[in-house]
């Protein structure tokens, strides 16, 4: 496993350019641009609802499950790159542990079908 | 880990660790508690992927991919219990919490 | 040299914010310092080769589960003036207990010898794997086959888990019964009558009204069908 960082060099001119940009769209606009502040036009637009309210309202739980159900499905696409990326060289037995791994996470898919965890009204 | 001695890694993750246990025991909100043990999970995939890049093997991967899929079963299963838990219990202090008859 | 420096920049920072965890007031904020944690995490997992761990660690951590904290975070009210309460109280005991874990580990590390022959003992090896996620995939799904049916069971374990603590039968839930639908024959909902010249539903009962076995069931509403109208005379 040799050091990758050098690998990774694209990235960091990447994120600096990024911030670059973004510093400098903010900071001509703030230079170049016309202040002409008044309470109306510093109010936050929302379309709607009140701007200003608690944002620690409570809501509905059925968004906290849909949550968890994607944390669970996404931990098992992520033991699914490995596995295709060395297909070819794991053999019958890896194809197998993996549809194992599967039939076991479906059967939790089912279950959760069956009980109406996904269902919205 | 390249050009990183290990030993330093796992100093790096020996004190992640000590301050995710010292979190565990000081607070007393139960999601800051939960934050803690994140951050001794962290600790411990750090140092199983130290130990393996010094034999360049990706063992001690595996064992943070195994590492990985305990935390995000103890994190749903535990945020559910809080949720739970506010419901019966104004607060979430685990001190409060501390019987088992609700 | 600039390993060094990337490396020892990232375990700074790491540190630092693993610290502002522990101790922020807010737990916005520490769900942020989470990240930002996560974040340098994924930096060391780089500089040690593990690029694909490097990648779900942001992903599966910063994308899912921080998300889930902060979800969680602004869903309960949180009262500020308690939070830091018994903090005085446990700060000796905690950190004591922190501080001399970490010497023990810092002394085992310290005194950390290889083994010379330990190059010798059966390892897991990967030759000529081209990427990381390639030998990372050759040993997970062969070598550490039970640890990785391990990993479905618990994730089965916490998706139930989940779906027990959290899913509240709610009756008011629209959800298509396909059955229920193709059992329906028109004269559970229909009702043929016959009016006379100047009678009006009213009389009979009205428009609406629950027949027989429809009446528990609530997707099939009942429908009245006049033959002749009388509303158009009355």
């Amino acid at each position: 496993m040799h050091v990758v960082l050098a690998d990774y060099f694209p990235v960091l001119v990447f994120v600096v350019i990024a911030f670059g940009i973004a510093g400098a769209m903010l900071g001509g606009s703030l230079l170049a641009g016309q202040q002409k502040p008044y309470a109306e036009k510093l109010s936050a637009y929302e379309c709607g609802f009140d701007a200003f309210d608690d944002a620690r309202r409570r809501f509905d739980v059925r968004f906290y499950l849909v949550s968890i159900l994607f944390i669970i499905f996404d931990l098992e696409v992520a033991f699914l790159f490995p596995w295709a990326v060395a297909l070819g060289r794991i053999g019958l037995f890896g194809f197998l542990s993996m549809l194992a791994f599967l039939g076991v996470l479906t059967v939790g898919f089912i279950y959760e079908w069956r009980k109406g965890a996904l269902d919205w009204e | 880990m390249g050009a990183v001695a290990p030993a330093n890694a796992i100093l790096l993750a020996a004190i992640l660790f000590g301050l995710g246990l010292a979190g565990v025991l000081i607070r007393r909100n139960l999601i800051f508690m939960l934050m803690s043990i994140e951050v001794m999970l962290n600790a411990t995939g750090l140092a199983f992927v130290a130990g393996g890049a010094r034999w360049g093997q990706a063992d001690g991967q595996v064992m943070f991919l195994l590492v990985l899929t305990l935390a995000a079963a103890e994190i749903s299963v535990g945020l559910a219990l809080i949720l739970l838990l506010q419901t019966r219990r104004p607060t979430l202090d685990s001190d409060v919490g501390n019987r088992l008859k609700g | 040299m600039i390993t060094q420096i990337v490396f020892w920049f990232f375990a700074v920072v790491l540190i630092g914010s693993a610290v502002m965890v522990v101790s922020a007031r807010n737990p916005v904020h520490s769900v942020l310092f989470l990240i930002l944690a996560f974040f340098n995490a994924a930096g060391l997992f780089l500089i040690a080769g593990a690029e694909f761990l490097a990648m779900i660690l942001v992903i599966a951590y910063v994308g899912a589960v921080a998300v889930l904290f902060l979800f969680v975070v602004m869903m309960l009210d949180v009262n500020f003036s308690q939070l830091r309460e018994g903090l005085q109280r446990y700060f000796p005991v905690g950190a004591a207990v922190g501080l001399v874990l970490f010497v023990e580990l810092a002394l085992s590390a310290s005194a950390w010898r290889i083994a010379p022959n330990v190059r010798d003992l059966p390892h897991a090896r990967v030759p000529g794997a081209s990427s990381n996620t390639e030998a990372l995939g050759e040993l997970i799904y062969t070598h550490y086959v039970f640890l990785f049916q391990a990993c479905g069971l618990v994730l089965l374990v916490a998706m139930i888990g989940a779906i027990v603590l959290t899913l509240r039968d709610r009756p008011s839930a629209k959800r298509q019964d396909v059955a229920v639908q193709h059992a329906r024959v028109p004269a559970d909902t229909l009702q043929m009558m016959t009016l006379g010249l100047g009678e009006s539903t009213t009389g009979n009962g009205g428009f609406r009204r629950p027949i027989g076995k429809s009446a528990e069931k609530p997707v099939s509403r009942p429908a009245l069908v006049i033959e002749n109208s009388p509303d158009r005379e009355g």
